[in-house]
């Protein structure tokens, strides 16, 4: 598991090792992740800069809180990078906040299977 | 139990804040996402801590806050602010309309607890004061509510003392109140100023606790000497009650020194006219004329009612205000009730039934 992508001793430390409601959780982040994911491409590819920049910060809520570190810390420069109008950028960040979700899914994918209920 | 009411539109984050919150002893969270639902439940339900994300769509915290205000009167529930936005101004909005303290998102789960721990016992102290406060409120209410029985009793049986040597029931200065209560009303005089004459009118004659018996209790025509003697009382009266704080005595001592003058100017003990005599002596004029001819006395039998409205229609604007004779043509139905009722008890049980606070 890439840990860059995952820390989970954040919710470990939460959750007093409880694997099942980890995996609970974990399920839940992915889902929330890919439906914002999602919606962020339809923001960014309208140009919709205000709705983009709440979804990111819904993402990077949800991902600062559960030890999603990349994803948390991509939705923060591109966060920035909006409040700055450097709508240039934009889409590169966005090319790697998806990849970063990728990596993301398959992380929780493996703690799953690694930590069986 | 404490009951900490969360609301974030992240079901995730609720999920976080619950579990951080599990090991708190005696807490139990009610999580949120819609901060219009959490609103509802707040009506009918009272929390002891708020724990609110700032950053939500529809409704976002500050406005959250404020309308939660509204919900609570005194002792208000601790509103503790999750915000990833270390903005000054956001900040200091939120302190403005409420909110108690801020936590930074991540949210560390010590800080959070410690932060809920320490939140709640302040509720809990601040509960605790205003508990204090009401039970000292309402036992204050309670001493002087005891107090102002007590002065009244002192009165009305000082008052009593100084009737009973001429009229053994004593109960003339309890008829006396209620009816200079009913004249005020009608005349349209305040619900203070009623009770204030209820309470006060029975003082009338204390000064004839001065008065000798030979003259008090004279049956027959008292001599011009006697006169001047008899006449005295108004001002004992007052010389006894004047100079005192309370309002009562106050208005006490007003009526004792006036309730003898006359709207024409030809009463004692100054010959007041008109206006010049109080309105509390005026009332109490036409009220203690009333209840005294209708009653017997060591040195008359009792008149028949028509012989003494007959006296009173012909005494307006001579010895009584035409404007209080009026008022109490208006009340006397009412003011026969109370002669009946005063008349069925006797004088040593009077006390309870006839020291109710309001007129009825």
């Amino acid at each position: 598991m890439n840990e860059k992508s995952l820390d989970l001793s954040v919710l470990r430390t939460i959750f007093e090792d409880d694997v099942l409601e980890i995996s609970n959780l974990l399920a839940e982040v992915a889902k929330t992740v890919t439906r914002v994911e999602d919606r962020l491409t339809e923001a960014s590819e309208r140009q919709e800069w205000t709705s983009a920049g709440k979804l990111l910060h819904e993402m990077k809520g949800v991902g600062a809180s559960t030890g999603c570190v990349e994803v948390a810390y991509l939705c923060e420069s591109t966060e920035a990078d909006l409040a700055a109008h450097r709508y240039d950028r934009i889409p590169g960040r966005l090319q790697s906040l998806r990849s970063a979700c990728n990596r993301l899914r398959v992380a929780i994918r493996e703690a799953s299977v690694r930590e069986p209920a | 139990m404490n009951t900490i009411v969360m609301v974030d539109d992240s079901s995730i984050q609720l999920r976080l804040y619950e579990q951080m919150l599990k090991t708190l002893p005696d807490t139990e969270g009610v999580p949120f996402t819609s901060p219009i639902e959490a609103l509802t439940w707040c009506e009918q339900n009272r929390p002891d801590l708020m724990l609110v994300d700032y950053n939500m769509p529809k409704l976002d915290g500050l406005e959250f806050i404020r309308r939660f205000r509204l919900l609570y009167g005194e002792t208000p529930v601790p509103i503790v602010v999750v915000t990833a936005d270390i903005d000054r101004e956001l900040r200091r909005n939120a302190l403005e309309l409420g909110a108690d303290d801020f936590l930074n998102k991540p949210v560390d789960d010590i800080e959070l607890r410690t932060r809920v721990r320490n939140m709640l016992r302040i509720h809990e102290h601040r509960r605790m004061l205003a508990n204090n406060a009401a039970w000292l409120s309402e036992e204050v209410r309670r001493a002087t509510a005891s107090i102002a029985d007590r002065e009244c009793e002192t009165i009305y049986r000082l008052a009593r003392a100084a009737e009973h040597r001429d009229n053994e029931t004593g109960d003339h200065v309890i008829r006396i109140g209620l009816f200079a209560a009913c004249v005020a009303r009608a005349l349209g005089l305040s619900l203070g100023e009623q009770e204030l004459l209820r309470l006060a009118t029975p003082m009338h004659d204390i000064g004839k606790v001065g008065t000798p018996d030979a003259i008090l209790l004279k049956l027959g025509p008292l001599t011009a000497a006697e006169w001047q003697i008899m006449k005295q009382h108004a001002v004992a009266g007052y010389e006894i009650l004047r100079d005192s704080k309370s309002a009562l005595l106050q208005k006490g001592a007003e009526i004792a020194l006036s309730h003898h003058e006359k709207f024409d100017g030809t009463g004692y003990p100054f010959g007041l006219a008109g206006d010049q005599v109080p309105l509390s002596g005026r009332i109490a004029a036409v009220c203690d004329v009333f209840d005294a001819l209708l009653s017997k006395r060591p040195y008359k039998e009792p008149w028949p009612l028509p012989r003494v409205l007959e006296h009173i229609e012909n005494e307006s604007g001579r010895h009584f205000d035409p404007h209080i004779v009026g008022a109490f043509k208006e009340v006397l139905p009412r003011l026969l009730e109370i002669r009946n009722r005063v008349a069925a008890v006797h004088a040593g049980a009077l006390g309870e039934s006839f020291y109710e606070r309001k007129i009825a």
